[in-house]
């Protein structure tokens, strides 16, 4: 891992003054107090960009339910971080939804029990 | 036999302006809560994500500056002593929910303006608004504020934890909606209770006097 010089005035050793990798990577280092061979590659890797800058143009920024959705999420490779609307909670949806049910049933029941004896004493 | 044939029924006043309007604002507040919380969640698709948060957000919010009110009231008006738990008569009125209303027994707890809840419902509402819904809150509020947390040293917080455990109270206030809703019609007509939350006026069955224990406020003679 090489530390570039980028930036700089017009003359100096930076790669966006010069366009030359080598001059800018000797710079970088030197300027780190790192050692450079002179040797150098590229490898490819992949960057995450922050999704609130360099989006363009503003009009096909991204919506909120790009991310925050469960099927198709843009950070669907994302884990380790809880992201609302994409992570629920399994065990707590699965135990609520059987509370719910059961309320409902029990209602049910105890408002069938409720209209036949209604029935019965008015019969 | 019916609770109508057996007991004179008397109109009594129950539930005061403010305490009408603070239970149907309340309830207004909570079913938005409940159709744009789920939606966030991600259960279904009805206004749209952003929409859906925005909503729950700012009612949210208003939720809290409007329970402060209500928390004032309670305690300025002493209302807060219909909220003190008792075992008393309890076991009765469970015997009553599971086999007296089906043949037609009177309630062994009626409602009266000192005591207009039963042990059972002083137990609930307790659990309701002293631990379920100010949780609900507290976790709603630091949900919304999780940008904070570092400033406000809150660092340690996991947003899993606090996400999962606002989930659980939003079931836990759904299931009590279904519960809440049926029992309106469980009064001595199918409509009674409605009707007082509406005019604040109930038809409750004559009886002896509040015991004592049931009243709210000591000073007033018990007899």
């Amino acid at each position: 891992m090489l530390v570039p010089h980028l930036f700089g005035p017009p003359g100096s050793d930076a790669y966006w003054a010069k366009y030359d990798w080598k001059t800018a990577l000797e710079s970088g280092q030197k300027k780190a107090g790192l050692p450079f061979s002179g040797q150098f590659d590229f490898v490819e890797t992949s960057y995450v960009f922050p999704t609130t800058h360099m989006v363009a143009p503003k009009d096909r920024s991204v919506s909120c339910n790009e991310c925050h959705a469960k099927d198709n999420s843009r950070m669907a490779g994302i884990t380790g971080v809880y992201l609302p609307g994409r992570d629920g909670n399994r065990v707590i949806e699965f135990l609520g939804w059987t509370a719910v049910l059961a309320s409902v049933a029990g209602v049910l029941l105890h408002a069938f029990g409720r209209a036949v004896s209604r029935s019965r004493k008015e019969g | 036999m019916n609770a109508n044939d057996t007991c004179k029924m008397v109109n009594i006043y129950l539930y005061t302006r403010y305490e009408r309007f603070w239970h149907w604002l309340q309830s207004a507040l909570i079913a938005v809560l409940l159709v744009t919380g789920f939606e966030a969640n991600g259960l279904y698709t009805l206004l749209g994500f952003k929409t859906a948060v925005d909503v729950h957000n700012f009612v949210g919010l208003a939720w809290l500056i409007a329970f402060a009110f209500f928390v004032f009231w309670v305690f300025t008006t002493g209302e807060w002593r219909q909220y003190i738990p008792t075992t008393k008569k309890m076991l009765l009125v469970i015997r009553y929910y599971m086999f007296g209303i089906f043949r037609g027994e009177p309630h062994p707890v009626p409602k009266r303006t000192d005591a207009k809840h039963n042990p059972l419902q002083r137990l609930v509402y307790l659990s309701l608004a002293a631990f379920l819904l100010p949780l609900q809150m507290l976790t709603g509020f630091l949900y919304w504020s999780y940008n904070s947390w570092n400033a406000w040293g809150l660092g340690w917080l996991s947003l899993k934890v606090v996400a999962a455990v606002h989930l659980a109270g939003g079931f836990a206030i759904l299931s009590f909606l279904v519960v809440h809703i049926y029992m309106i019609t469980a009064g001595h007509s199918l409509t009674a209770h409605t009707r007082a939350m509406i005019c604040g006026w109930e038809e409750v069955e004559e009886r002896d006097a509040v015991e004592e224990w049931e009243i709210k406020s000591r000073a007033k003679n018990p007899a």
